[in-house]
């Protein structure tokens, strides 16, 4: 719990530092650009890649389009991380009352629990219940990535200050009230800190997804890593690569929109 | 000379809300043994004693932020009288001492919390921030926009102040609104308190641990301990007549001096004796112990003379230190006495101009009352 919040607060240091330091707006434009460059067109994917594989033949995949994982990708990797902040945020409140403050530890170190399990063992097991598909990946990235939503939403409503609360309820705040405008907007920056956490853990793991025929730029990766073939695994590695830092611009300007 | 009755008696008032055998238990520990009180409407009511006596409790009572055990609390003023919880507390103005300002509003909307609360239209809110914010000797072009951060302990403080006034509630309940404050800046918040509350007249129940601060603001004090109450009485009759050795111990071997706080400048001053030249001896008539002020155009003192022994003895003035305030204690204004040798003290108005002297005599006069 401590060790959570203090890495968050780190976080958000270094986050505030960055945003101070980076013009971020023109290096999300330029990130989207190569992104899209990259993705849609295969000549520069072929080109760049036999600069660096000059022997390999196979420089795509050969069913699906670049464009297409990339998209799946997406798909399961905002749905996934929406999920969990829907889920995180409210289970972090419900815990944070007073009515539900008896829950609190249980449903934190279950949490942790959750996280001991490795990503591909949740999706084995989820397989007889939700078959072959994207089902059963979503669900072990919603799992994977409730952990720091949920851990930075109870940190972030506990460490509001208590006399804040305290004036909230005195001056005649109902119970909405008191969480809306009392205690929200001091916990959100820590809430928005956990929500960037899981995307990006969430973009790395989705990966995985290809196994059991999730889709995603596991696909491509897993078959380059089956056919021996780097230059397929780099591809896609790049696509995730790029899309990480697009996610951490995005948020670092989302922070600075909503920290006024 | 007119000395004034130094308190308004209690009995020209209503009761406001009569507290019946309450008592609170936080697990098996009980804060509140069967407490009974009545609040004065329009009356300071000061609750003090040592820490962990019940007074904080008591408040938190008062507007529902802590569960009753057994007895009963009955509002009798018309102005709350079958409010629901919510509607009690936001007609009941709440400051504390850690202040509680949201960091993330600006003063401006903090202040403003209440009356949006109340669903206020906007050109009346906006109105009634710039008059609290002048209320408290904040001007709003400065203030208005700035975040609670931007502020030192005093200002945050009298914001807190504001926001609790917000919405012009009956009520105001205050724990340990100065507690955080250093002394100096206090003493400057207890005098605008005072100043405020002659002007509004609210019902304010008041939780201190400081003695003077008690004495100074009380109309009605409250001495409790272990979670009862000691004595409850006007704070005269309680410094004249302490009850029992723990309310004698509480108030200290300066009971005397401590009477001195209770009286404000204003209820025993008298015109000064004033002028531009410096030739005190023509204005200072032979053997007497007057004190002559010799004021710039603007009618700030710069000077005071008074006649001892035959020689004059002359004090120049140079700062807000060396004058006393309409509100100031008359213990403030024997400490200057002393300090500077005159036979009496200059009173300066806000824009420290002379309106009056408090004479040494005056003082001697009142703590023998």
């Amino acid at each position: 719990m401590k060790q959570s919040s203090r890495s968050a607060s780190f976080d958000q240091n270094l986050a505030a530092q960055t945003n101070r330091k980076a013009g971020n707006t023109p290096a999300l434009i330029l990130l989207i650009a190569l992104l899209l460059l990259y993705i849609c067109s295969v000549k520069v994917q072929t080109g760049l890649l036999s600069l660096l594989f000059p022997s390999i033949q196979q420089l795509t995949h050969s069913r699906k389009t670049l464009l297409a994982m990339t998209g799946e990708h997406i798909a399961l990797t905002l749905l996934a991380s929406l999920l969990a902040t829907f889920a995180g945020v409210l289970l972090g409140i419900g815990v944070t009352r007073e009515e539900g403050r008896d829950f609190q530890v249980l449903v934190l170190r279950l949490n942790s629990f959750i996280q001991t399990f490795p990503p591909s063992a949740v999706i084995i097991l989820a397989y007889p219940a939700l078959g072959f598909g994207w089902k059963p990946a979503l669900l072990a990235l919603f799992l994977y990535s409730l952990f720091p939503i949920l851990g930075n939403t109870v940190v972030g409503f506990e460490s509001v200050d208590p006399g804040i609360k305290d004036s909230a309820k005195g001056m005649g705040m109902k119970p909405l009230q008191q969480l809306w405008i009392a205690e929200f907007p001091q916990a959100w920056p820590m809430i928005l800190t956990g929500i960037r956490h899981s995307y990006i853990l969430n973009l790395g793991t989705a990966a995985i997804a290809a196994v059991i025929g999730g889709g995603g730029l596991g696909t491509i990766i897993i078959s380059g890593l089956t056919l021996r073939n780097s230059a397929l695994v780099l591809s896609g590695t790049i696509v995730i690569t790029l899309l990480a830092f697009i996610g951490e611009q995005v948020f670092l300007l989302l922070s600075r929109l909503t920290r006024s | 000379m007119q000395v004034n009755q130094a308190h308004p008696i209690l009995t020209d008032t209503h009761t406001f809300l009569k507290v019946e055998h309450l008592v609170v238990q936080y697990g098996t520990i009980v804060a509140l043994d069967d407490v009974s009180l009545e609040i004065p409407a329009n009356r300071v009511t000061v609750l003090i004693g040592p820490s962990g006596c019940g007074k904080s409790t008591t408040l938190r009572c008062l507007n529902g932020l802590v569960g009753i055990e057994r007895g009963t609390i009955t509002y009798l003023d018309a102005s709350v009288q079958g409010l629901s919880q919510t509607d009690l507390r936001r007609s009941m103005g709440y400051a504390i001492q850690s202040v509680g300002l949201m960091p993330h509003l600006t003063v401006e909307e903090n202040v403003d919390l209440v009356p949006r609360l109340l669903g206020w239209d906007r050109s009346k809110r906006k109105e009634r921030v710039d008059k609290l914010l002048a209320l408290v000797r904040l001007d709003p072009e400065i203030y208005r926009k700035k975040y609670p951060n931007e502020l030192s302990g005093g200002e945050a403080q009298r914001i807190g102040f504001a926001r609790a006034l917000g919405s012009d509630p009956p009520v105001l309940l205050m724990d340990e609104p100065f507690g955080a404050v250093d002394p100096l800046n206090r003493i400057l918040l207890q005098d605008e308190f005072i100043r405020i509350q002659r002007q509004l007249k609210k019902s304010v129940v008041f939780v201190t641990h400081d003695l003077e601060e008690a004495v100074r603001l009380a109309d009605y004090l409250v001495i409790m301990k272990d979670g009862k109450i000691v004595q409850a009485d006007t704070p005269e009759q309680i410094l004249s007549s302490p009850k029992g050795e723990f309310v004698e111990r509480f108030l200290g071997p300066e009971r005397s001096l401590q009477r001195l706080t209770l009286v404000t400048a204003d209820r025993c001053m008298e015109k000064a004796l004033s002028g531009l030249d410096s030739d005190a001896s023509a204005h200072l008539p032979d053997c007497s112990n007057l004190t002559y002020w010799q004021v710039d155009e603007d009618g700030a003192p710069v000077c005071g003379y008074t006649r001892s022994e035959g020689s004059i003895i002359q004090k120049p003035i140079t700062s807000a230190i060396h004058t006393v305030q309409i509100y100031s204690s008359l213990k403030d204004c024997m400490a200057k006495i002393l300090n500077s040798g005159l036979s009496a003290a200059a009173v300066v108005d806000e824009r420290g101009r002379l309106c009056g002297e408090v004479r040494f005599e005056a003082i001697q006069q009142i703590s023998i009352l």
